[in-house]
């Protein structure tokens, strides 16, 4: 019943810094999820140059058969992508409330070196508690 | 021209009166530059230890100004000397001051007699901060520590102040306990406290007698003069002064 399947997110030159699976198929292997992640950030800078569109910022969803694929870009080049059920709506505003329990956790901790791998106490547990609210307000609706 | 307000212009920066300034900082604001000086401290140093003392030091001289700035703004040029006094401002005061809030509670602690424990359910200071597991026991509130340090000091009561994390059972966060221990050993702090009860005690004979004039009073082998300064404060202060004898 898990409206979210993972979350990622990728620094500005593309490698996984986080990266949280709620899934029911398991944890997916740390090298396939390195791999998903730079994956991603090749394929986000490329349409940036492809786009017909002027101005274009990269790839906001990708939607397939079995999951959506929803990024949100920060300004400095950090991305954030859940891999979600298809059809869910609200998936913009979450993304935007995990850019600022990043903000908050992460970029205000002093032992947390920049463009690293997350191991934030405080971002985990806000973010569990985020994702949690989200799913009891799908469930709910 | 009548109407026209003219702003009093002070040739002398140190003649404008020194104004209750903004009441509210950034959060966000003051989070990242704790986190530089925390991440600052980090490279000057090899051990944890040291990174503690360091905060804690950082904390003392923000303690000393702060002590200064509060008895002048919001005590009336008066300070604490009484322990319980000084333990409630910093409880109060202080804390409402830079955090906000007062503080969640102050004890006495039960082992020895000197110690108290300010405790809080998070500093502010520590909102943003996750401590990675190999720092051990490492607590930024350090500087907090530090803070209380200062304060105490410049009032009279010098102490040892440290932050600890309490665990508590059936949260996940740890509490904050700040750890005040006086310095100076039981019989000075006790007999500093007598010999203030004893001052006010006298305090309080010569206001009865205030109608006879200045009088010379003899009290535990020491001659004391109270002279006609005491006649500045107002009977109502006086009385106020009274109630806070508890000898």
């Amino acid at each position: 019943m898990a409206a979210i399947y993972s979350l990622f997110i990728i620094n500005k030159s593309g490698g996984l810094i986080f990266y949280k699976d709620y899934g029911s198929a398991g944890r997916m292997d740390t090298n396939d999820s390195l791999r998903l992640a730079s994956l991603w950030h090749s394929m986000h800078a490329i349409s940036q140059q492809l786009s017909p569109t002027i101005g274009c910022t990269g790839i906001e969803l990708l939607e397939a058969d079995t999951f959506d694929l929803h990024c949100f870009q920060s300004l400095t080049g950090t991305k954030f992508f859940v891999v979600c059920e298809p059809g869910i709506q609200h998936m913009e505003a979450l993304l935007k409330h995990i850019y600022e329990l990043y903000t908050d956790y992460v970029l205000k901790n002093p032992f947390y070196e920049m463009e690293m791998p997350i191991r934030c106490e405080l971002f985990e547990l806000n973010l569990s508690q985020a994702i949690r609210k989200d799913r009891i307000g799908l469930v709910g609706r | 021209m009548i109407g026209v307000g003219k702003v009093k212009q002070y040739t002398n920066v140190l003649d404008k009166p020194l104004s209750k300034g903004k009441q509210e900082v950034s959060l966000s604001a003051f989070a990242f530059l704790f986190s530089e000086l925390v991440q600052y401290n980090q490279t000057q140093v090899d051990n944890i230890a040291e990174l503690e003392r360091r905060l804690e030091d950082a904390g003392y001289g923000v303690g000393v100004r702060v002590l200064e700035l509060l008895c002048h703004r919001d005590k009336g040029n008066r300070r604490e000397t009484r322990l319980l006094g000084i333990l409630s401002f910093v409880h109060s005061t202080v804390w409402k001051v830079l955090f906000g809030k007062v503080a969640d509670s102050l004890e006495k602690g039960t082992e020895h007699e000197d110690e108290y424990m300010i405790s809080e359910k998070e500093l502010l200071v520590n909102r943003f901060i996750s401590i990675p597991k190999d720092m051990g026991t490492f607590n930024c509130g350090a500087f907090v520590a530090g803070i209380v340090r200062g304060v105490l000091d410049s009032a009279g009561f010098p102490a040892t102040v440290s932050a600890h994390f309490v665990p508590m059972e059936g949260q996940q966060r740890p509490r904050t306990t700040i750890l005040i221990k006086f310095a100076e050993e039981d019989g000075n702090l006790a007999q500093r406290e007598r010999e203030i009860c004893a001052k006010n005690a006298a305090f309080m004979w010569i206001y009865f007698r205030r109608k006879c004039g200045p009088a010379l009073l003899s009290f535990q082998g020491r001659v004391v003069l109270f002279s006609a300064r005491t006649n500045g404060l107002s009977a109502a202060r006086m009385r106020e002064r009274d109630l806070h004898i508890m000898c």
